[in-house]
């Protein structure tokens, strides 16, 4: 989980990934940064994230990311 | 019957004591035979359109329902993985089929009632040029609420094959959502899962539920009747007439017409909001202030919600998340393009989804045109994002400057009107046209209806001698005399005047939630809002005998 925060932290500096849990529902994410995310995170764990996980609920933080990454593995 | 008529009030007033008094376990019959009622009454020819779109979907749902829970029977008989992937990708590739079945229905239907003429013409221009006999235009019903119904039906059964949630068995549940008679005209396009959650244990009679939605409503109602319609005459003079106006009328034409379709589609959408929410049910939200953005990105997350979201979650994440996609970016980085890579991955799908919103508006080359303008402007914003970063810290602009933020609204206000000359403008040429008009005559002297002045001329020496009846009399002749644009003095000053409490009241809800707060203030405060807000509508509201209520903008959609 770490390398994804690290990734995150790297792709949006100013967002405090530690302490936000509703990256989503409060708007801090859009739908272009979702799509950049999602391309990170194939690189970066050579998985493919498919429909099914491209909700709100999985980019809400970064344990929902997390827990996405962990399901497609 | 119109969501604005006296009959549709009647109707409302009808299902909703029904839906209370016959219990819970008779809530959903209720409304399903509402809207019933309500869509035979507005054409018996188009339910059969809505029936297929209906039955299609809700088979498609139940088959890939069916395939998913075979596949969980078969999953647990597997012992090893590669069996638990092939059980996997059979089910998969089973319920694409029935996926595809629902989607080509719906799509096929919306595409022949809506864009059938729109073919034709353009196929027998082309034919035209080459010389070639042309082809019949065919002009097909339009049904009722067919783009909203079908985007609903669409999302459904998206969702049940992404496995977001199971398919609906019950015929009667996916009846009353797609059909719902608030939503099915023009929106919100809500989601099954959300819609039908509300309706699983029944509603209670809550009187706060009548009270905010009624206020709603009546806002609504407000917007509709005092600002929409007592500006539209104004609007379609200038659009009509664009060869003869100078440069400001046409400026203010397009101004005006931006606060025309705001208060028209958001003024319905709070009608039906207001209506479900007596029913108990929150349908999605279709606006947040639009006209407060700083951005046209932000604009585009205020203005029509619930179609935005629906193109991002089904158009712009699937073509996001697509093969070829995938294989464009791989390609792109392989040669050492990453950049490159990066822009394809957020440009394309932004130019699919506004190529396709502008389609949805409406079978016309001038849809296309706003769609690949909005398309331009937020890939823009994108590409220049880094670059426009730089000249404000260079010039130590604050970002959050209230100057700059008001700089900003204005900026996204005047794009977005710059925009709707081609949503409104009748076609291409009368658009460019009307475009035209302003950059040319803008220096143009604007003149009015020689009357205006003559009356004007009558009336003030009385003001001067001051005779109150004479005052009155001559006065009234004077505010009723037509401008020479549509619209009487009378008219711009109600509207202005209904404007300008539009604008307090949206500047408030940016604020604090306003009916919660009215809520808490004292009987009388509350008792003499509710009144100002009703005899606004019945004084200053656009209807009655001899009057003929314009149709919504967005209902022709």
């Amino acid at each position: 989980m770490e390398e994804l925060k690290a990734m995150l932290k790297d792709k949006f500096p100013a967002i405090d990934f530690d302490r936000e849990k509703t990256l989503m529902s409060s708007g801090i994410l859009d739908s272009m940064a979702v799509v950049a995310i999602i391309a990170e995170i194939e690189e970066m764990f050579g998985i493919s994230v498919t429909m099914e996980y491209i909700q709100p609920k999985y980019f809400e933080s970064v344990e929902t990311m997390w827990e996405m990454v962990e399901e497609l593995q | 019957m119109s969501y604005q008529s006296f009959g549709f009030i009647l109707f409302s007033c009808a299902a909703l004591i029904l839906y209370y008094a016959l219990g819970r376990k008779a809530q959903r019959w209720v409304l399903a035979a509402a809207n019933l009622a309500f869509y035979l009454i507005a054409g018996p020819q188009y339910l059969p359109f809505l029936l297929v779109t209906m039955g299609t979907t809700y088979w498609a749902g139940l088959s890939m329902r069916r395939i998913y829970e075979q596949a969980d029977t078969a999953l647990k008989a597997c012992a090893d993985a590669s069996a638990k992937k092939a059980v996997r990708a059979e089910s998969r590739k089973k319920a694409k089929r029935s996926l595809q079945s629902g989607l080509f229905v719906t799509i096929a239907l919306l595409a022949v009632c809506k864009y059938t003429g729109f073919v034709t013409t353009n196929l027998n221009a082309l034919l035209s040029l080459l010389r070639i006999p042309q082809v019949p235009v065919f002009r097909m019903i339009l049904p009722l609420g067919i783009s909203f119904y079908s985007f609903m039906a669409l999302s459904y059964i998206l969702d049940v094959y992404w496995k977001r949630y199971p398919a609906e068995k019950n015929f009667l549940h996916y009846m009353v959502y797609l059909s719902y008679f608030p939503h099915i005209v023009q929106g919100p396009i809500d989601r099954f899962g959300e819609f039908d959650s509300q309706l699983q244990k029944g509603i209670a009679l809550d009187t706060r539920n009548l009270a905010f939605g009624a206020e709603l409503a009546l806002w609504g109602f407000f917007k509709k009747l005092v600002i929409a319609d007592r500006l539209g005459p104004f609007v379609s003079h200038v659009f009509d007439h664009y060869q003869e106006c100078s440069g400001l009328m046409l400026l203010a034409g397009v101004l005006v017409y931006s606060i025309q379709i705001y208060a028209d589609f958001s003024g319905c959408i709070d009608i039906v909001t207001g209506v479900s929410e007596m029913f108990g049910i929150r349908l999605r939200k279709n606006f947040n202030h639009p006209y407060f953005s700083r951005t046209m990105a932000e604009f585009w997350r205020r203005w029509h919600i619930s179609l935005m979201e629906w193109f991002k979650d089904y158009v712009y994440f699937p073509v996001s998340a697509s093969n070829l996609m995938r294989k464009v970016k791989k390609n792109l980085s392989a040669k050492g393009k990453s950049r490159q890579a990066e822009l394809f991955a957020s440009c394309f799908p932004i130019l699919v989804v506004w190529m396709i919103t502008g389609l949805w508006h409406g079978a016309s080359w001038n849809f296309v045109i706003w769609g690949l303008f909005h398309a331009a402007l937020l890939i823009g914003s994108q590409v220049l994002d880094p670059v426009f970063q730089k000249i404000n810290a260079r010039l130590h602009i604050r970002a959050d400057g209230k100057w700059r933020r008001l700089w900003q609204m204005a900026r996204t206000y005047l794009l977005c009107c710059l925009g709707r000359i081609f949503f409104r403008a009748a076609d291409i040429k009368s658009a460019f046209g009307y475009l035209g008009g302003i950059l040319t005559r803008l220096t143009r002297g604007v003149s009015f209806n020689g009357e205006l002045k003559t009356n004007f001329a009558l009336l003030l020496p009385e003001i001067r001698a001051f005779h109150p009846t004479r005052i009155y009399t001559l006065g009234r002749d004077f505010l009723n005399t037509d401008t020479g644009y549509g619209i009487t003095l009378m008219n711009v000053l109600a509207a202005a005047l209904a404007v300008l409490v539009l604008w307090v009241v949206d500047l408030k809800q940016e604020k604090m939630p306003l009916r919660e707060t009215i809520a808490k203030k004292n009987i009388v405060l509350r008792w003499l809002i509710l009144f100002a807000g009703l005899f606004a509508v019945l004084i200053l509201g656009c209807y009655g005998p001899g009057f003929v209520a314009s149709e919504f903008i967005y209902e022709k959609f």
